[in-house]
C-alpha cells in the first residue's frame, strides 16, 4: 500500500492544533485508518489518534486478517487503557473531569492491503470512496449524501456504548471486502464526513467530481480549495481530511 | 438562512439569562423544603456546567459561549452574578470555569456554584427586559456574523412595574446576520389549569398574562424543535419557546433545550 496523498483542513483555520481528525499509516505498512473525533466530547483528537494507531498495529501484524465484531472489540481493548492513561495525565481541573466523565467518541475507518483484496472496516461516517471498473463511483459505509445527516455511530472511549454499537446500532457499521480488479487504478479515497458528503451530492446531481483535483493536490493547495467550498455552502464546515491509497 | 452560522471562539453566541428574583421566589415548591428561587439557581448551575463540559477540550475551555444573567427583584435589576463575573453583562464560558464561587460534591462528582437564590420585592420584568435589551444590542453590535443570543427568562408571576411585552417586541427586531434574537420565557407555576408547553397558537393559552408570555416568545427555530422532539415533545410549525405554568423542576430541561439551539452550528456529534 501507497499512500499518495494526506491533506487536511481543520474547522477553525486559526486553530489548526484543534483539528479532530486523524489519518494515520506506517511506511512498509499493510494497513492504515482514518478517523474523526467528536466535536461534543473531550480530547476526542486523542481518542482518533489512537483508534488509528491501535487499529493500524494490531493489522500490520496480522497474517490473513478477518475482519468482524471481534476486530473492532480487538481495537477498542487496545485503545482504552492508552487513552484512559492519557486521561489521567490531563484531567486536572473540575471541568476537565466532568467532561472526561461524558467518555470520546470517534468514527474509524480501517484499511487493510491483502494480496488480491482491500479489506475495509468502517464505523461512523468516515467513507471509503472508489470507482469500479465501469465508471461508477462506490462508497461505504455511506452510500447516499443524505445518510450523513443522521448521527453516526461512533467507538466510545467507555464500554458503557458497547451495548449499542454491537446491538441496536450494528446495522449501521461494518465491513467490506473488495477484489482489487474492482478498483479503477487500483485506488482508494479515504474522507471524513464533510468531505464524503460533499463527493457523493456531487456524483448524485451528476457534477464534476474532485477526486483527481484533489489527488494532484498539496496541502496549501488543497486548504484554499476547502475555505473556497465552504464559502460557496457546498462543503459544510468541519474538519476535512482527505487520503488517496494505490493497492497496486 | 437564519440561524445557521457556524460557532466559533471568533464566531462565538451568547446565553442571556433573565431570572424573577421577587419575593414569590421564596415559597416553597410542592412538598419539598426548597423554594422556586433554589429550582433556578439549582437549574443554572447546571446548564453552565453543561455549556463548560460542551466545549472543554485537553488544552482548556473553548469560548465558544458567552453567558449573562439579570436578575429583577423589589425595585432593582442586576447581575444575577456575583465575584468577578458580576463585573460584566456577558463573560465569556471559559471565565465561568475559572471563577465558581464554590465548588460542591454531587454524587461524587464536582458540582460547581455560580448563582445562589435570591427573592424579595416586587418583579419589576418590563424593567429587566430593558436591560437585557441594550445589553444584547450591544452584543449584536460587537458579533454581527455570529449565531443571533438566546434569551432565556423564567418567572413566577406578573410584572409589578407595567407592560414588558412592547420593550420584548422592540428587543425581538434585534438580531445579527443570522437571525433575530431568539426568546423563550418559562413560567413556574401551582395553576389547576394544568401545564402548557411549547404552545403552536395563542389559543392554547387561557390565562391573560400567559398569552403575553407566549406573544413574547419566538418560533422555536429548527434546532430547537428538533431537540424538544427528541425528548418526547409535540412540537408543530409554529410552536413557540414557552413553558406555562410548569413546575420549577421543568426548568433543567427547558434550559437544556433551549441551550440546544446552537448545536447544529456546532455541528455536534
Amino acid at each position: 500500500m501507497k499512500i499518495l496523498r494526506s491533506l487536511t483542513a481543520p474547522k477553525e483555520p486559526d486553530h489548526s492544533e484543534s483539528n479532530e481528525d486523524f489519518f494515520f499509516w506506517e511506511a512498509q505498512g499493510k494497513a492504515c485508518a482514518m478517523s474523526d473525533g467528536a466535536s461534543d466530547s473531550f480530547d476526542s483528537r486523542s481518542w482518533a489518534r489512537i483508534l488509528c494507531q491501535s487499529f493500524t498495529q494490531i493489522y500490520n501484524q496480522v497474517a490473513a486478517p478477518q475482519l468482524d465484531d471481534k476486530c473492532v472489540a480487538l481495537v477498542l481493548s487496545v485503545a482504552r487503557p492508552f487513552f484512559e492513561k492519557q486521561l489521567k495525565t490531563i484531567t486536572t481541573s473540575w471541568s476537565k473531569q466532568l467532561a472526561a466523565s461524558r467518555g470520546s467518541f470517534a468514527s474509524l475507518l480501517g484499511v487493510i492491503d491483502e494480496p488480491r483484496q482491500v479489506s475495509i472496516l468502517a464505523v461512523g461516517d468516515t467513507v471509503a470512496i472508489w470507482m469500479d471498473p465501469q465508471g461508477q463511483l462506490r462508497s461505504f459505509t455511506l452510500r447516499k449524501s443524505l445518510e450523513f445527516s443522521k448521527n453516526p455511530v461512533l467507538l466510545g472511549s467507555e464500554s458503557k456504548t458497547d451495548s449499542l454499537l454491537f446491538g441496536s446500532e450494528h446495522s449501521r457499521w461494518g465491513f467490506i471486502t473488495i477484489p482489487k480488479v474492482e478498483l479503477q487504478s487500483k485506488k482508494l479515497f479515504l474522507m471524513t464526513d464533510a468531505l464524503g458528503h460533499y463527493v457523493l451530492n456531487q456524483y448524485e446531481k451528476n457534477r464534476p467530481l474532485p477526486l483527481d483535483l484533489l489527488s494532484s493536490m498539496g496541502q496549501p493547495d488543497f486548504q484554499s480549495w476547502v475555505l473556497a467550498q465552504r464559502q460557496s455552502g457546498g462543503l459544510h464546515k468541519d474538519d476535512t481530511t482527505f487520503a488517496l491509497l494505490s493497492v497496486d | 438562512m437564519p440561524y445557521k452560522a457556524e460557532i466559533s471562539r471568533s464566531n462565538p453566541t451568547a446565553f442571556m439569562f433573565v431570572i424573577d428574583q421577587s419575593g414569590s421566589m421564596a415559597d416553597p415548591v410542592g412538598t419539598t423544603d426548597l423554594s422556586r428561587a433554589e429550582f433556578v439557581c439549582d437549574a443554572l448551575n447546571r446548564v453552565v456546567i453543561n455549556l463548560i463540559t460542551r466545549s472543554s477540550k485537553s488544552e482548556g475551555v473553548r469560548d465558544y459561549f458567552q453567558i449573562g444573567a439579570i436578575g429583577y427583584g423589589g425595585s432593582s435589576v442586576g447581575p444575577a452574578l456575583a465575584g468577578p463575573l458580576a463585573d460584566k453583562t456577558f463573560n465569556p464560558i471559559s471565565d465561568f470555569e475559572r471563577y465558581p464561587l464554590r465548588i460542591e460534591q454531587r454524587d461524587g462528582m464536582p458540582f460547581p456554584i455560580w448563582f445562589t437564590p435570591q427573592a424579595g420585592g416586587g418583579t419589576p420584568m418590563r424593567k429587566a427586559m430593558r436591560t437585557a435589551a441594550q445589553a444584547l444590542a450591544e452584543w449584536c453590535d460587537d458579533y454581527p456574523e455570529s449565531f443571533p443570543p438566546t434569551l432565556l427568562h423564567v418567572t413566577d408571576g406578573e410584572p409589578s412595574d407595567g407592560d414588558p411585552e412592547p420593550i420584548v417586541e422592540q428587543l425581538k427586531s434585534l438580531g445579527t446576520d443570522d437571525g433575530e434574537v431568539l426568546i423563550l420565557n418559562l413560567h413556574t407555576g401551582q395553576s389547576k389549569s394544568g401545564p402548557i408547553k411549547f404552545p403552536g397558537s395563542e389559543e392554547e393559552v387561557t390565562d391573560g398574562f400567559g398569552k403575553i408570555l407566549f406573544r413574547m416568545s419566538s418560533v422555536l427555530p429548527t434546532a430547537i424543535a428538533s431537540a424538544a422532539r427528541e425528548r418526547g415533545y409535540q412540537v408543530n410549525d409554529n410552536a413557540r419557546g414557552f413553558f406555562f405554568n410548569v413546575e420549577p423542576v421543568e426548568i433543567v430541561e427547558f434550559f437544556e433545550i433551549g441551550t440546544r439551539a446552537s448545536s447544529q452550528a456546532m455541528m455536534l456529534r
